[in-house]
């Protein structure tokens, strides 16, 4: 049974090849010269999933490497064949704009340069319907002889060659897809940022008309200081494509580390001004927790997240906060934990639970309101979607900085205000938003706390629109 | 087998072999024109084979022209068989 299967598939194969020359020689037109791409795979089936999802990361490189050289080479027609002879896919260039001999050129480089190379077959059909050969003998996959030898002589096993280059092809795969992670994830979280400073207005916080409650900064400030910290998000996200470890809670001292050189780039971005301080710290474990549960299961499960955000940091509120000493140098956060305890864990205290009021207020808040995807919100329809989610945030967050700056008083009355601003809003009265607006402006109250949770949030949830099951 | 027409089956693909078959006549023997990029090493092997096959259809008078890609032996049978059958007209096929 198995053998007449293997007969059929043989005979099959046989014909799709022959039909395949055909459709190729009735393309020119004696008008175009052919370059097909296909690929060099011993053994069947000739075309799967993987083959064909590495084909097409082949085939965009391919483009990318015409163009780069010349961006008048542009192929006059294309298409993608998938039968039982493989997956391919056919250029045709006009005769007139290259010549079959510069075509072969560009493919014999592009097989050179390209890692699996290979595994790649690129072949020149001149118009006329001949093959143009380099005479070139392409080296074997395994081994260093011609390749050509090695099939002849059957010096491996088919079943070898081809469990070696199905390997190599997984691993490239896979380490694109990881590289496409970490490029989209840390251009995320800078778009978390944007988006949070870019609304306006903002109850006491730095936007774009306004420095809110501030003297000391402005929108400005805040475009530097993101710009600065932008590429350090990279840096985080690969850390956690290289962490193989169980216990993550071993890698925060790595993670901070970054913190800290995005800290001083910060400093040194805004003369010594702190606009993200906060941010940096649970944007970075963000970063590093987002890259791992997309890199681990595939896509964003906001559940996983948050659990690798508790092992993160798990004691450090004990270890940061409880164990201050009053003569240490405190920082601002640490001070208000030492007046008011843990009511004062700020983004700590928020980071070691998992963050709680992100993933159970904020964001289920920012998912239910939207009904399209956020990079296709116009400026009007973003502002009026992150408005109640910062409502939201200020309305619950124990925000350090206004605790630091004014008193728990003065934070239980902000988040009053805000609590009637969300319910008024969400009734179409905007004008108790406004009134919030100038109460924080005027008494020089700035949840900056909740502005940086606003940017997880923007961030989580573009996450979860990327990264979807 | 008796070869009326010209016929040809295979490509010029990797791993595969092109071969044309034209009848002769009586007693002009086997004209085999053989291109391979596996010449060197191989172009006796090939050869062999070719000749073994050509036995088996009991075919003595024919021109051959066969350019090869680097096919296995069992390609390069059946690309054979299926070439001289569509000589012979005994199935059908393309030959432009």
């Amino acid at each position: 049974m198995e053998i007449i299967k293997e007969t059929e598939i043989f005979e099959s194969l046989l014909l799709a090849r022959e039909a395949r020359q055909q459709y190729k020689l009735d393309l020119l037109q004696k008008q175009y010269h052919l370059v097909s791409l296909q690929l060099n795979i011993p053994g069947l089936p000739k075309t799967n999933d993987i083959l064909t999802a590495f084909i097409k990361e082949v085939e965009a490189d391919f483009e990318r490497y015409i163009v780069s050289l010349n961006a008048n080479n542009r192929w006059s027609n294309k298409q993608v064949l998938t039968d039982a002879a493989g997956d391919a896919v056919i250029y045709l260039f006009d005769k007139q704009q290259l010549s079959a001999m510069e075509l072969k050129a560009i493919t014999e480089t592009f097989e050179q340069s390209f890692v699996l190379g290979r595994i790649v077959d690129l072949d020149v059909l001149d118009a006329d319907g001949q093959p143009v050969s380099s005479g070139k003998a392409k080296v074997c996959f395994i081994c260093e002889h011609a390749a050509e030898d090695c099939r002849k002589t059957k010096r491996h096993a088919i079943v070898d060659v081809r469990r070696s280059m199905e390997e190599a092809i997984d691993n490239y795969l896979r380490e694109l897809r990881m590289k496409e992670v970490v490029t989209k994830v840390a251009s995320i979280a800078l778009q978390g940022l944007l988006y949070e400073v870019s609304l306006s207005p903002k109850p006491g916080l730095v936007c774009r008309q306004s420095s809110g409650a501030h003297t000391d900064m402005d929108f400005t400030t805040f475009l530097n200081s993101s710009a600065v910290i932008s590429p350090y998000f990279i840096e985080v996200c690969q850390l956690a494509i290289d962490f193989k470890g169980k216990d993550v809670s071993v890698i925060l001292p790595r993670i901070k580390q970054i913190g800290l050189k995005m800290e001083d780039a910060m400093f040194n971005a805004t003369n010594g001004i702190n606009t993200h301080k906060g941010a940096i710290f649970l944007l970075a474990l963000s970063c590093f927790a987002i890259v791992r549960v997309v890199n681990r299961y595939g896509y964003f499960k906001i559940n996983a997240f948050s659990s690798v955000i508790q092992q993160l940091t798990r004691g450090l509120v004990q270890r940061e906060l409880c164990s201050a000493r009053e003569d240490d140098v405190l920082t601002h956060g640490q001070q208000s934990f030492m007046k008011y305890g843990l009511q004062a864990a700020g983004a700590r205290g928020e980071a070691e639970q998992g963050m709680p009021t992100v993933l159970h207020h904020s964001l289920p808040c920012l998912n239910n309101s939207i009904d399209k995807k956020l990079k296709e919100c116009t400026d009007t329809e973003v502002h009026d979607l992150l408005i109640p989610v910062l409502l939201k945030l200020i309305s619950l967050n124990n925000d350090t900085n206004v605790i630091y700056r004014h008193n728990a008083v003065m934070l239980e009355e902000l988040k009053a205000k805000a609590k009637q601003a969300l319910n008024d809003w969400d009734n179409n009265r905007r004008e108790t938003y406004t009134d919030l607006v100038d109460w924080c402006n005027d008494m020089k109250i700035s949840p900056g706390g909740s502005a940086d949770l606003l940017a997880v949030t923007v961030t989580l949830h573009l996450c979860q629109t990327e990264f979807r099951k | 087998m008796e070869l009326k027409t010209k016929a040809q089956a295979g490509s010029f693909e990797s791993s595969d072999v092109l071969i044309l078959v034209e009848p002769v006549e009586k007693g002009a023997g086997r004209i085999i024109e053989l291109k391979s990029i596996v010449m060197q090493q191989f172009g006796d092997d090939l050869l062999g084979q070719i000749h073994a096959n050509l036995d088996d259809f009991k075919i003595d008078d024919v021109r051959l022209i066969i350019n090869d890609k680097g096919a296995l032996p069992p390609t390069v049978s059946a690309r054979l068989e299926t070439a001289l059958k569509r000589a012979a007209q005994l199935q059908s096929g393309t030959l432009k």
